[in-house]
């Protein structure tokens, strides 16, 4: 028999029982369109969160941390008052919160590495508020420490990037412009800002009253793309040394005695990046983590996510399996006689059984295209609504995403699903002896 | 030519044991016109289901044309079915929701031919039972007889050798089962076909050249 007459015969077959059919395939479609639709949800997040970092990351800066051997595991622990009694030391860090720090003798052997170029500290500094000059109103800043090699890399809507030992210099996040009535990314370079750093780690959630701070003077020099650091205010490392010294009432914050939680690294050439990531985590004491790692740690993350995500569609998939061998088995008994003929006239075995699993797949296919347009449909009416609500400010970023191989995977697997179902069936009536099916009423 | 040697059908009725067909040894030569006669149960039909390789002897040779079909593969079997006989049964056994045409071009669907040759060759196949000018009607717009000619020339459209009738006549009036085994006879002179034909009619099997009676599974005369 030739390909097309089967999909004919399948097709005409379907189409003779319409209602059970279009019942048939309509719990494909649940399925098809529950895998796709939470596949699609997965996407998007991810093609946001990777296309954000992947803005927002430099290819040739390593992350070190210090190996702590404190899983998080033993934080629960140690915050909830469980385990072990544990001695502690005067002048000791809370265990739970001990994660260890660096020194200068850490950086210095990280900068004797080949192709290391920088090592910097990443500095730690609580902002109270930023305020532009002239404007009464304050808002919340997340104060970030950059190098002048991170900083040239990030992508800049107006203005330029430090120079060397340039201080007293900020690059801003482009979501302040809105808030400060900035036109044009070009309106506010030359700008001045004010940063209120407050004194010590002397916050008291339960007062109202203001503690006591200090402010930092900062003239605009550029402006961020858009990114989801909407609150970023990028300062040269000596100033955010300051202020995290004036802020951790602590002059030998970021000197040779302790160089914080982590280091910036900065490899002459993004080809060496791996190999050096690899020969500091060999020195023993530290976790190195490369650009493409941390990305590559979250897709596996959201690999994950959507793995469980789909799992019900997978389940209502299978169920669904169950409609079609029922459907099948219905039709084996219903054409039992025309199976008979059919072997008569000259259907093999093979033929009859390639038929019932084409009619399987036919189920399982249409069940597919119609549940991708379906959940297609579903996942742009929650990126309209969302960009309307929640997502306001992130009209480019669509919680739905169906790229080419989510189709084609969701019309595959709902095929595929089905004609396993389909075998069952289609063996049965392989099987069938023609005289009885013959004599079959 | 069609060579039974020995053959044996036995089927399993719960603990039973019945000789549908039981030692027998028969030879049909080309283009023979041959009616097998018998009462219901002496194992007519299993002989045609066997010769027409439906059905495998449980013991016995069975050649047509030189090939074994005891020894045959379903998909050989298959082929056989398709290219050397046609079956004609007495319940005509057509698709109801298919035309004339449609049900004359089944067995070319297996056979792998392109639809526009299958149309030419089933429309042909009508034109000789004389229903040129139904093609586009269904069973159910059909009489008797029409049905009936419908499913010879189904049986046709592939051009075997042999047709293998099963009571082609029992659901029919005497004047039409006459008109159909007269075409039958017809067939068989025009084209030379082999044509064996099961019946318990004596009229029907007097068309025959050869008529050979079965009892219980036995050839009997």
């Amino acid at each position: 028999m030739r390909f097309a007459d089967y999909v004919r015969i399948a097709m005409s077959n379907l189409w003779k029982r319409k209602l059970r059919t279009a019942l048939t395939i309509f719990a494909v479609v649940i399925g098809a369109t529950l895998v796709g639709l939470m596949v699609s949800l997965g996407v998007g997040l991810q093609n946001y969160v990777t296309g954000q970092l992947t803005a927002l990351s430099v290819p040739d800066v390593i992350g070190v941390e210090p190996e702590t051997n404190l899983g998080l595991a033993s934080v629960m622990l140690g915050a909830t008052g469980l385990g072990a009694p544990q001695e502690v030391e005067e002048g000791q860090a809370y265990p739970y919160l001990d994660i260890g720090t660096l020194t200068g003798e850490d950086a210095e052997r990280i900068r004797a590495i080949d192709h290391v170029d920088a090592v910097e500290p990443v500095v730690f500094v609580m902002s109270r508020w930023v305020q532009l000059e002239g404007d009464e109103k304050k808002y919340q800043a997340q104060i970030l420490s950059s190098p002048i090699y991170e900083i040239e890399q990030r992508k800049l809507d107006a203005g330029r990037a430090f120079e060397p030992d340039e201080r007293g210099v900020a690059v801003v996040a482009r979501d302040f412009l809105d808030v400060w009535n900035l036109g044009s990314p070009e309106e506010a370079l030359g700008k001045t800002i004010s940063v209120r750093v407050a004194k010590g780690y002397q916050i008291n959630p339960f007062s109202s009253k203001e503690p006591e701070g200090q402010d930092y003077s900062f003239q605009i020099v550029g402006v961020f793309q858009e990114s989801i650091l909407s609150t970023e205010v990028a300062v040269p490392v000596e100033d955010a040394i300051e202020m995290a010294r004036y802020f951790g009432q602590d002059d030998k914050a970021y000197t040779d005695e302790d160089m914080g939680l982590a280091l910036s690294v900065h490899v002459d050439d993004p080809k060496h990046v791996d190999a050096v990531a690899r020969t500091i985590e060999d020195l023993g004491d530290y976790s190195a983590e490369t650009p493409e790692e941390s990305a590559g740690s979250l897709s596996g993350g959201f690999r994950v996510v959507q793995a469980v995500l789909s799992i019900f569609g997978l389940i209502a998939l299978a169920v669904a399996s169950l409609g079609i061998i029922n459907t099948l088995i219905m039709a084996i008994y219903e054409r039992t006689r025309e199976i008979g003929v059919m072997k008569a006239v000259g259907a093999s075995k093979g033929t009859i059984r390639l038929l019932f699993t084409f009619e399987a797949g036919s189920i399982g296919f249409w069940g597919g295209i119609l549940g991708v347009v379906l959940a297609w449909i579903v996942g742009q009416i929650i990126n309209f609504v969302s960009h309307l609500t929640f997502l306001q400010d992130y009209k480019s970023f669509n919680i739905s995403a169906f790229p080419l191989w989510l189709v084609l995977l969701v019309i595959a697997l709902s095929t595929g699903i089905s004609l396993v179902a389909g075998l069952l069936p289609a063996n049965r009536a392989a099987k069938l002896d023609p005289i009885e099916a013959l004599r079959y009423e | 030519m069609i060579e039974l040697e020995s053959v044996t059908r036995i089927y399993r009725m719960g603990s039973q044991e019945i000789h549908a067909l039981d030692q027998v040894d028969l030879t049909i030569d080309d283009a023979e016109f041959v009616a097998v006669v018998g009462p219901s149960g002496s194992g007519k039909s299993t002989l045609l289901h066997v010769v027409g390789g439906l059905d495998t002897p449980t013991s016995g040779q069975v050649r047509v044309d030189g090939q074994d079909l005891a020894k045959a593969r379903d998909r050989e079997l298959a082929s056989f079915r398709n290219q050397r006989v046609g079956f004609v049964f007495q319940t005509f056994n057509l698709q109801p929701t298919y035309t004339a045409l449609e049900n004359v071009a089944l067995p070319l669907v297996f056979a792998k031919v392109p639809p526009r040759e299958r149309s030419e060759r089933a429309q042909a196949a009508l034109v000789a039972v004389g229903l040129g000018d139904r093609t586009r009607h269904k069973p159910s717009q059909m009489s008797g007889g029409e049905r009936q000619r419908v499913a010879i020339a189904r049986a046709l459209v592939t051009d075997p050798a042999y047709i293998l009738a099963d009571e082609p006549t029992g659901n029919l009036d005497t004047a039409t089962s006459r008109e159909i085994v007269a075409l039958l006879d017809r067939l068989h002179g025009e084209r030379g076909l082999t044509v064996l034909l099961v019946t318990h009619d004596v009229e029907m099997a007097a068309f025959a050249e050869r008529q050979i009676a079965l009892r219980d599974g036995r050839i009997v005369a």
